[in-house]
């Protein structure tokens, strides 16, 4: 399994715990995520690069599975029941910080290569940023210099 | 970094159902293919954060506005497509009427901003 497989392995491993979301969910969540990929490798991004990039735009998995868990209460409502608690335990295994880690020199070293890709990345990182900050919510910390314009936790859901 | 306009995430929220029921009028279409296109409609003006798409595509499909059918993507992925049903296109009616009674108060405390009405096609 290459490196982005195993990647999108531990990303939905990480969903998976999160309460509100379901199967489907992931599944569904995991095909837009591969679009994002493919199209920012399409655009000259690293499969690492593209990786980090589109699971920033898809937004904090706490965030994210608020909104569900709001849509969908009566699944959360299960969740809990067989769980048994009402704050499920979240893993913060460190998945990400290893995550992190592994391509984070990778990502530093591109980034002088990437200023020359017309806009799209277009400041410099801070290697601290990512070890920092535990779990998905590192990434929300501002990328917003690379171009990635999302605002995180926007929500839709009026 | 240039300055880009900042819409209010009130506004933001309360234009994504009018905004994804008109996309979905235009055809069936999914998730990621739908984001792509609010980003074109809007000029990338409307930056949505990509998850929040979905909890709200769901509760279209709880509202009966959409129907939703998985198939095997081109990549051979799994995939959810949506589908507008008459409810929804009920419904989109019903907000178009509501955003263009909202633009026109505006536009009209606000002469020359008459591009707001001609591109809801009410010039």
């Amino acid at each position: 399994m290459d490196s982005v497989e195993s990647q999108i392995a531990a990303w939905r491993a990480h969903v998976a715990d999160a309460p509100g979301v379901n199967g489907h969910d992931i599944d569904e969540l995991e095909d837009h995520l591969r679009h994002q990929i493919a199209e920012l490798n399409a655009a000259g991004l690293t499969a690492d690069e593209g990786f980090l990039i589109a699971v920033k735009r898809l937004g904090d998995i706490d965030g994210l599975s608020r909104e569900f868990a709001r849509e969908h209460s009566g699944r959360l409502w299960k969740q809990l029941l067989v769980g048994g608690d009402d704050e499920p335990a979240r893993s913060s295994s460190g998945w990400f910080e290893t995550l992190a880690f592994a391509v984070a020199a990778a990502v530093v070293i591109q980034v002088v290569r990437l200023g020359r890709l017309s806009g799209l990345l277009r400041c410099s990182l801070s290697v601290t940023q990512f070890l920092n900050d535990p779990l998905l919510r590192c990434l929300s910390s501002d990328l917003s210099g690379w171009g990635v314009r999302c605002r995180p936790g926007v929500r839709l859901l009026a | 970094m240039e300055a880009t306009l900042h819409i209010d995430k009130d506004l933001i929220a309360a234009s994504a159902t009018p905004l994804v029921l008109a996309i979905l009028a235009a055809g069936e279409s999914y998730g990621y293919a739908i984001l792509k296109r609010v980003r074109v409609l809007s000029g990338g003006e409307l930056e949505w954060t990509d998850g929040m798409l979905y909890p709200l595509l769901h509760r279209l499909r709880r509202l009966g506005y959409v129907t939703t059918e998985w198939r095997t993507s081109p990549e051979g992925r799994r995939r959810q497509y949506y589908m507008l049903t008459d409810d929804g296109r009920a419904a989109l009616a019903d907000q178009q009427r509501q955003w263009v009674a909202v633009t026109r108060a505006l536009n009209d405390m606000w002469p020359g901003s008459g591009a707001v009405l001609t591109a809801l096609g009410e010039a």
